[in-house]
């Protein structure tokens, strides 16, 4: 195997990692939001969200 | 310094200046729109004075302390220190419009109650000054028992005096001269109050009875059951008998209140002087000629898109390819150089290409907001939302969508009305937002030439009507089946119209800018790695030989022929010619076998009969299907599988030039190249591909139903409406030629 395909496996299965987790904590993630709107976290409902926001709560 | 921080609530009614007095204060880049709603969540910042330290509390512009909603009453809470997260306020701001102290002083009456000091700013004392309003400060500050401070949030002025005054509140005597409600009002929240065994404050108790069916009745029901609920309407039967009916006797007092007061301390001319806004107003919130202005301000904006941004455009690709080409010649070819030119470089590179247009639709966003506009729009839709079974509060989340469908679903926590709410939220990824616009453009060059910019803005103008349009009609589906229900009263004050500022107009662009780098940067980035691998592996042939080295190996023999065709005399060109032809063709067909060989390929191929139908060929679907999570991702993987960088020399946009030399060849493409192109716009502006905005609706609706739901109409609906109009756009084609 050559040293450029191993390093592109390597890259690839970071990149796939990347996305599942990104995917993961987007749908399911517990960590606090910044309220920015980007939507890539998920703010928990009931508790202030990062620091100098509070997360309101959602009907 | 002394150690406890000194907590400060702010409250005012929209469009008062309140949160661009919260980012005056904190120095913070809260988001400042000039339409209501803008502040869904209640923010918080930092300041220092006289060596003590504040903590600032943003909370969402109301007209009044009767809950609707859920969220409402978290602000009253919060006001009463009954929330777990925050510390009591130790100083309510109540921030007041000084041309509008009738109506805005009414909050303030109420804010007088809960016990807390109060301050009052009076915001906007120039532009009462401008209306030949006077008020006299220190009169009011007279009347009402409160610390008052005159203000221009806007530029500045009167902040010092105002922390001062919020220190010295903090600490001292606080005797407000507040209205005084009927004694049965009074005699009757007491008896409420000693029904549940004093556990909650007075002023919610009196709230319980003021706001019929609101979310303070709600909560006490829920807390201490139903039969609360016939207590409190004996009571108000009671209290009508007494002539204290409610509501009616709230604002009764109050307003007679507030009357008394700015007698004695505001000054304004009898006849209330016709303001530039005024005469504008005649115009843009004119059923006919606001119409026409909405739609020219729209189209204006587009035509921006398509002809400001070119240069920049082209820059950006220029450097792309630049960078491509310094790649391939420092590295011996190989995945990993295949990876970083065709893969990173093309892909990423072709998305960030677009930035130019997100900053230009955003820079317009910015300026209709901050002057002023956007309110007046939300006030023009308000017919048509009502027609449609939803509120004119509506539109404000519908708008904000046009930028992005997350912020836009958040903003509909301003609806109170659960199931104009719902409709809301399901309806709003249909309005067009800043991710459709690469897709738009690129589409667009298909068919129209970069020099009919006026053409290309009048068809981008029509996608964004899709939006604009469908998203109404599908609403009122909803408001007729699903979500029936009584539709509900929108509000809304028309705010003065003001020069925007540069600096809230720039922050926002920047802002976007840095968030779609950031989004290029990470997910678009990873997709393009992932898509390129799919793409490229396997990259054997059935026997085992690499396709990259049959690939070098036909284009070592093609640019060979042309170097000898350059060198070669006359007469000895043509069959040289001929010869480096039959060497390109071999390189195209070689990688084109290679593509259809991929992972993706194959898997595009056994789809097409999916595909088919819409007009596209595997490739656009397969382009399509990978740009579910985040639509950007169709123009980087097009860029992919079309091989972009192989486009002739000097071409000012190698994508649209190997797209339009691969559809030339092409029997469907190439005959209906419109029909398609619009196909692919019409399913991109009505499907749901945006994993944030679905998980934003789980989170917003808290569960799963609604955003499968959503999914599962748009891509239906999306569908549908690209085969429509390939079909119809066929059979249009078909007649005219």
């Amino acid at each position: 195997m050559s040293g450029q395909l191993v390093i592109v496996l390597l890259i690839v299965g970071v990149a796939v990692a990347y996305l599942g987790w990104t995917a993961w904590r987007t749908m399911a993630g517990k960590r606090k939001g910044c309220g920015s709107g980007c939507g890539k976290c998920a703010t928990p409902v009931e508790q202030p969200a990062a620091k100098g926001r509070i997360a309101l709560p959602q009907i | 310094m002394s150690s406890r921080p000194l907590t400060v609530a702010l409250v005012g009614n929209p469009n008062t200046g309140k949160s661009t007095l919260f980012n005056a204060l904190s120095g913070l880049r809260q988001h400042v729109g000039n339409y209501p709603g803008v502040t869904v969540e209640m923010k918080k910042g930092q300041f220092t004075h006289a060596e003590r330290r504040f903590d600032l509390i943003d909370l969402p512009g109301t007209y009044s302390l009767a809950a609707r909603s859920p969220d409402e009453l978290v602000a009253v809470d919060l006001l009463l220190g009954r929330r777990p997260e925050e510390p009591p306020p130790d100083v309510i701001l109540s921030i007041v419009d000084a041309s509008n102290l009738d109506r805005h002083l009414y909050l303030t009456t109420q804010v007088m109650e809960l016990g807390v000091p109060v301050v009052v700013a009076v915001n906007m004392v120039d532009v009462a000054a401008a209306q030949g309003v006077v008020v006299d400060v220190a009169k009011l500050a007279a009347e009402t028992g409160l610390t008052v401070v005159p203000i221009q949030a806007n530029k500045g002025t009167g902040l010092t005096e105002l922390k001062a005054a919020l220190l010295k509140a903090a600490d001292g005597h606080h005797a407000p001269k507040a209205p005084v409600l009927p004694q049965p009002l009074e005699a009757e929240a007491k008896t409420i109050l000693a029904g549940v065994n004093g556990q909650v404050p007075e002023f919610l108790a009196r709230r319980l009875l003021l706001d019929i069916n609101g979310a303070t009745e709600n909560w006490f029901v829920g807390k201490y059951g139903e039969a609360l609920r016939t207590r409190v309407q004996e009571a108000r039967k009671r209290l009508a008998d007494a002539g204290a009916a409610v509501p009616a006797v709230e604002a009764k007092t109050r307003y007679a209140y507030i009357r008394k007061v700015t007698a004695a301390a505001v000054t304004k001319p009898a006849v209330r002087p016709k303001s530039g806004s005024d005469k504008l107003d005649r115009i843009l919130t004119h059923k006919v000629w606001g119409t026409l202005v909405f739609f020219a301000v729209m189209f204006l904006m587009f035509w921006s898109i398509f002809t400001a941004a070119t240069p920049l455009m082209n820059l950006i690709d220029a450097g792309s390819t630049g960078i491509g080409k310094a790649i391939e010649g420092a590295m011996s070819p190989g995945p990993l150089r295949s990876l970083l030119v065709d893969g990173i470089i093309t892909g990423v590179g072709g998305v960030v290409k677009f930035l130019p247009q997100i900053l230009i639709l955003f820079a317009f966003i910015a300026v209709l907001e901050d002057c002023g506009y956007m309110a007046r729009a939300a006030f023009l839709m308000d017919r048509l939302m009502s027609r449609c079974g939803m509120s004119g509060k509506s539109f404000i989340p519908l708008l904000s969508s046009v930028a992005c469908a997350v912020p836009g679903v958040m903003a509909t926590r301003v609806i109170e009305n659960h199931r104009d709410r719902l409709a809301t939220i399901l309806v709003a990824p249909l309005m067009s937002c800043s991710a459709r616009i690469p897709v738009y453009v690129l589409m667009i060059s298909l068919f129209l030439p970069a020099e009919s910019a006026f053409a290309q803005a009048a068809v981008m103008f029509c996608m964004y009507m899709i939006g604009f349009i469908t998203a109404p009609v599908v609403a009122w589906i909803l408001r007729k089946t699903l979500l029936r229900g009584p539709r509900s009263l929108f509000v809304m004050e028309l705010p003065a119209y003001k020069r925007p500022s540069l600096r809230t107009v720039g922050l926002r662009v920047f802002d976007a800018g840095w968030q779609f780098l950031k989004r290029a940067g990470t997910v678009i980035f990873a997709s393009m790695v992932v898509i390129w691998a799919v793409q490229y592996f396997p990259n054997t042939t059935a026997d085992g030989t690499a396709y990259e080295g049959l690939v070098a190996t036909a284009e070592e023999a093609r640019d060979d022929a042309k170097k000898k065709k350059e060198d070669a005399a006359e007469e000895e060109k043509e069959p040289l010619e001929q010869e480096e032809a039959k060497n390109a063709a071999e390189v195209k067909r070689l990688k084109a076998e290679w593509q259809r060989d991929s992972f993706l390929g194959r898997t595009g191929r056994a789809l097409e009969p999916v595909f088919a139908p819409l007009g596209w060929d595997w490739r656009i679907g397969m382009a399509t299907l990978a740009s579910f999570p985040a639509r950007e991702v169709i123009v980087g993987t097009l860029r992919i599988l079309y091989e972009a960088d192989e486009a002739e020399e000097g071409q000012a946009d190698p994508l649209r030039a190997s797209i339009h030399n691969d559809w030339d060849n092409d029997p469907v493409r190439g005959k209906y190249r419109v029909p398609v192109a619009l196909s692919v716009m019409v399913f991109f502006a009505l499907c749901m591909q945006c994993a944030s905005t679905l998980a934003v609706i789980r989170r917003e609706t808290k569960s799963w139903l609604w955003p499968l739901f959503c999914f599962a109409y748009m891509t239906g609906l999306a569908y549908l409406g690209a085969l429509v109009t390939f079909q119809v756009g066929k059979l249009i084609v078909g007649a005219v030629s």
